[in-house]
């Protein structure tokens, strides 16, 4: 096992934490962090749950070893709301019903950021094509579409 | 699960390490599997070599050899590259790949080295021809065909203080059509059933010179459709022609494995996406007619 300083930006927050060769990001954000925002669904990568950004992009933080990201810049669901108010994902996924439990909502709401930042016109095929990894038991994901295209029609108007 | 972490500025530094930690030294790329094997209670090497700040095993690169594509790069990068657009089918290749989270962080590199036998990349890359650059912690040079570098389930050909800096695939040439199938009956996420990788060259009077047929998840490796290759090269495509050589993976198809899914079910689709995968490639060539 070795030790290592990590330096990275964190919700925009210049970020130094010491870690273990051992540990994955995941457990890192939750438990040294405690950044709870970030959940932990099937542990290997397919559900989606513990969807963070990784400069800009998603991955999943349960398969990252946290001393992979060193250097990185790192935003979680927490890191969404400015000074408390919603983003305007997050407003939208309220008024569009993309969520019931929640569990997955972090995910959802992380990988559908990163791909309004990739794509901010995606249409229904691109939405769903992006949003396949980040699967949810409740909504049957119309909901999570509606809030996403929401955001990308309002955008598209403002332009 | 205990290793030491070292993450090297250069290679130079990489291969140091893996020399000074020799037999005890694991290579890590994107880190998708490393953290899966972790997970399922496969203890990793004393010592853990991260490649991401390594300069040389990075970037995606024209070059006389063909392009360059670093080991480090991944899955998300190639998917997006413009310079893959003269290589079909490789974009899409890439593109497919399990979901935008797994191929942010998986690489090209890591996947070929991990050496799963229901990887997307590996056939399209076989049936293109593409080379793998190796270096050894000595600095020795060394390249060998994708196709002889995979060797058995979870095997390559790297030997424990070498690394795989990247690959080389050859630039098509005008009359090389290629095309990959991905037969993927459960999630869009998930690894094919059987994949195919077919690409063919034509002469000016539409006959077939080269065919390089690969299908995945059959085995260990891709396997090279050597009896359905023989049948096409130096003939016309038509489609009774398409439909007779496609029914030749069926000598071979008796030696598939049964993972994930019988091997009679493997062997019919191997033969129905070899046919499907074929006529696209008549389609791009123009060349698809009936024997008078």
């Amino acid at each position: 096992m070795s030790d290592h300083i990590l330096h990275f930006t964190l919700n925009g927050q210049p970020t130094e934490l010491n870690v273990s060769s051992d540990r994955m990001l995941i457990d890192v954000l939750r438990d040294d962090l405690g950044l709870t925002g970030t959940k932990e669904g099937c542990s290997i990568g397919v559900c989606g749950l513990c969807t963070v950004l990784r400069d800009g992009e998603p991955i999943s933080s349960c398969l990252v070893h946290a001393v992979q990201i060193d250097g990185s810049t790192l935003q979680t669901v927490e890191g969404l709301a400015d000074d408390g108010e919603l983003s305007e994902l997050q407003d939208s996924f309220i008024r569009h019903g993309g969520f019931q439990c929640g569990i997955c909502t972090s995910g959802q709401l992380m990988a559908a950021t990163a791909l309004l930042s990739n794509n901010s016109q995606p249409d229904r095929d691109e939405i769903k094509e992006w949003m396949m990894g980040n699967l949810c038991r409740c909504t049957g994901y119309e909901g999570i579409i509606n809030a996403i295209t929401a955001v990308a029609s309002s955008r598209s108007e403002e332009s | 699960m205990s290793f030491e972490y070292h993450e090297p500025e250069t290679l130079e530094e990489a291969l140091a390490l893996l020399a000074r930690y020799r037999g005890d030294a694991q290579v890590l790329a994107g880190g998708t599997a490393f953290a899966l094997m972790v997970k399922i209670g496969l203890t990793p090497a004393g010592h853990v070599i991260g490649l991401r700040r390594v300069e040389a095993v990075h970037g995606i690169e024209e070059t006389e050899d063909g392009l360059w594509i670093g080991a480090n790069t991944t899955h998300r990068a190639l998917e997006l590259a413009p310079e893959l657009g003269a290589y079909a089918p490789l974009q899409g290749v890439f593109s497919g790949i399990s979901t935008v989270r797994i191929r942010t962080q998986a690489t090209i590199g890591g996947n070929l080295c991990q050496a799963g036998p229901a990887h997307d990349p590996p056939p399209s890359l076989i049936a293109l021809g593409a080379i793998a650059h190796i270096v050894s912690d000595g600095g020795a040079r060394r390249k060998l065909p994708v196709e002889d570098f995979l060797l058995d389930y979870y095997v390559t050909a790297l030997e424990e203080n070498e690394i795989l800096t990247g690959i080389t695939v050859p630039r098509p040439g005008p009359t090389t059509v290629s095309t990959y199938k991905k037969f993927l009956p459960i999630t869009a996420d998930d690894y094919a059933v059987i994949s195919v990788a077919a690409s063919i060259t034509t002469d000016a009077r539409s006959r077939i010179t080269a065919a390089s047929v690969i299908v995945g998840c059959g085995g260990p490796t891709p396997i090279r459709a050597t009896e359905v290759e023989s049948t096409f090269v130096g003939h016309e495509l038509t489609q009774e022609l398409i439909t007779e050589a496609s029914a030749e993976i069926r000598a071979q198809g008796e030696r598939f494995d049964s993972l994930r899914t019988p091997k009679p079910y493997k062997i019919d689709m191997a033969a129905v996406f070899i046919k499907r995968a074929i006529t696209e490639l008549a389609g791009q060539t123009g060349t698809v007619g009936s024997a008078a």
